[in-house]
């Protein structure tokens, strides 16, 4: 069996996410002969990640890349891959949630008539069978599906196998070869870049953030978020916003969170200033705990937390600001 | 201008899922709602056409009609009881193919209730047409469609010449109503009904619904000092990295 896992890995250093996924692999692959294939965009410091790397039994590394630094079309990539796996005979590709990868995944499935399995929230092994796990319905419902483990192209959630690494009975590869592929030029250009703007980068991003705090209207006006904004430092915290607060223009629309914007799945979801529409805690519902802080006693949120206080937010934070601060 | 629009029809995402109501209450898809309100953003001229194509599961035509009061000219509605999206694809494509040439396919990124997505790229496989996923916005200028589109790390603003295929990744926030010119000419717009066979994938598929159980400890009547104390020590019971005295100095000592 040949695994080829696609990492979106940006840093000098493995993130939770790529360790997920290198996880997930070495368990699909678990008593059975099995092959793991690497393949990513080259940066300069993904060379220092091959020491990293020696933790899972990986048989080869492809990096992509791109000397003359051309814009990246994904369907260019899905090409790339589209050639790995006819070389490497590969029955299963493993991929991460990002866009770029959503952009990939869908037409390698087409071009290479794989079964295409996204937003996986847990999976099981059973007689040489797999059972997908899929929350939809905005988190309503839960759909299992079973394939055989061949054909397919699989995007993972976040947070869902342990990021350590994995127990490695005998590494079968101590010294892992790297292969590098040419990205060639955009000959066919299908669009042109006019202009492109860096999005606002957060400290603590959503997706992997083990606190979050969701914030809503109730926050009144922007200028308050600077009060979320010095909780959230003290906790290491992402802050997320319902539609509303999009809405209003407070905050731009990639930090909404909920059903149609990001699904999330924190230790600990701090709820400030939200009244729990549900498609809101849709994004937040599989959080380990909800902690709800709301000065209305009948906002929906209560229903769906932990622990709920009834009061005024801007009492109540400054004050476990400074509590936190004095810990 | 020939614009296709691909749309779907949903469960409403502010209505509570059981197993017997799953295909009973329909809306229009939110993300194929923005998808219909660009087009008629985009037509501006008597003659430029909206075709809209309502993917539906049985034959009503609420959504459909829905569509052509925010603007449609013409409704095609596909009746498709299958769970195979490559059956689907093929199905909408050979459906395209009928309106002979046309200039631009919009269409929402996903199901607002089944995050795929991958219907859009397997219209751009099948059709060899230029596909512009996670759009933002659009607007059309100098026989040039200018799209603005969300990828991981930017905004960008991208210049595609037609045809191309959009898949917006917006949904409506205000939502337009038809006005009551729009809803009366609904009935004179033409409405074709084409039905497909059911197909299914060989997978087997099964679906519960899913719910987590909460200590809903709500407290009420607290001033501020005891609310701190309550977050505190909850925070402290459930013990995030033994606890939040240990959480927060680690954290401390990692900035």
């Amino acid at each position: 069996m040949n695994i080829l896992i696609y990492l979106n890995q940006k840093n000098n250093y493995l993130s939770d996410y790529s360790k997920e996924l290198l996880n997930i692999a070495s368990n699909l692959t678990k008593n059975k002969d099995f092959n793991i294939y690497l393949v990513s965009l080259y940066s300069e410091s993904l060379k220092n990640l091959k020491d990293d790397l020696k933790n899972w039994n990986i048989k080869k590394i492809f990096f992509i890349l791109n000397k003359d630094n051309y814009y990246i079309y994904p369907t260019k990539i899905s090409h790339i891959l589209t050639s790995l796996k006819k070389d490497l005979d590969i029955d299963i590709i493993i991929m991460g949630n990002s866009l770029f990868e959503l952009d990939i995944a869908p037409y390698l499935s087409m071009r290479l008539e794989f079964d295409y399995i996204p937003n996986i929230s847990s999976f099981f092994l059973e007689n040489n069978q797999i059972i997908f796990d899929r929350l939809i319905y905005g988190t309503k419902a839960l759909e299992k599906s079973t394939y055989n483990l061949k054909n397919l192209v699989c995007i993972f959630n976040n947070n869902i196998n342990k990021n350590q690494p994995w127990k490695i009975h005998a590494n079968k590869y101590n010294n892992i070869p790297i292969d590098f592929i040419n990205y060639k030029s955009n000959e066919n250009i299908l669009y042109e870049l006019k202009n492109q703007v860096l999005k606002k980068q957060k400290k603590h991003p959503l997706e992997t953030s083990k606190i979050v705090i969701g914030v809503g209207k109730g926050i009144q006006n922007p200028e308050n978020f600077q009060l979320i904004e010095n909780l959230a430092n003290i906790l290491g915290a992402g802050i997320g916003v319902t539609r509303s607060v999009v809405d209003h223009g407070w905050r731009p629309e990639y930090e909404k969170i909920g059903q149609t914007g990001k699904i999330i799945k924190p230790d600990l979801y701090i709820a400030i200033g939200l009244s729990g529409a549900m498609q809101h805690v849709a994004g937040v519902k599989q959080a380990r705990h909800i902690l709800s802080i709301n000065n209305n006693p009948n906002a929906e949120i209560f229903k769906y937390s932990d622990l709920g206080i009834v009061g005024d937010l801007f009492e109540i934070i400054p004050k476990l600001i400074t509590y936190l601060n004095h810990l | 201008m020939k614009i296709i629009v691909i749309a779907n029809e949903t469960f409403p995402t502010d209505q509570n899922l059981t197993l017997e109501n799953i295909n009973e209450k329909k809306i229009l898809n939110p993300y194929d709602e923005f998808a219909i309100q660009k087009a008629s953003e985009i037509k501006n001229h008597k003659n430029d056409e909206i075709i809209i194509f309502m993917i539906s599961k049985s034959d009503n035509l609420y959504c459909l009609k829905t569509c052509l009061g925010l603007g449609g000219t013409s409704g095609n509605l596909i009746i498709f009881k299958g769970n195979n999206p490559k059956d689907l694809a093929a199905i909408l494509v050979k459906e395209i193919k009928k309106q002979g040439t046309f200039d631009l396919i919009l269409t929402g990124e996903q199901d607002v209730n089944n995050p795929r997505g991958d219907i859009p790229y397997m219209i751009n496989s099948l059709l060899d047409v230029p596909l512009i996923s996670h759009c933002l916005d659009i607007h059309y200028s100098n026989n040039k469609l200018i799209c603005k589109k969300e990828t991981d790390d930017f905004l960008e603003e991208i210049s595609i010449n037609l045809p191309c295929i959009i898949s917006f990744r917006k949904n409506v926030y205000e939502p337009k109503y038809p006005s009551i010119n729009d809803i009366m000419s609904i009935n004179e717009k033409p409405i074709f009904l084409n039905y497909y066979n059911k197909s299914e994938n060989n997978l087997y598929l099964k679906l519960k619904i899913y719910n987590v159980k909460r200590q809903n400890k709500i407290y009420k009547n607290i001033d501020s000092d005891k609310a701190v104390k309550k977050i505190s020590t909850y925070l402290d019971e459930w013990g995030l990295n033994g606890g939040l005295y240990e959480y927060i100095n680690l954290f401390k000592s990692k900035k």
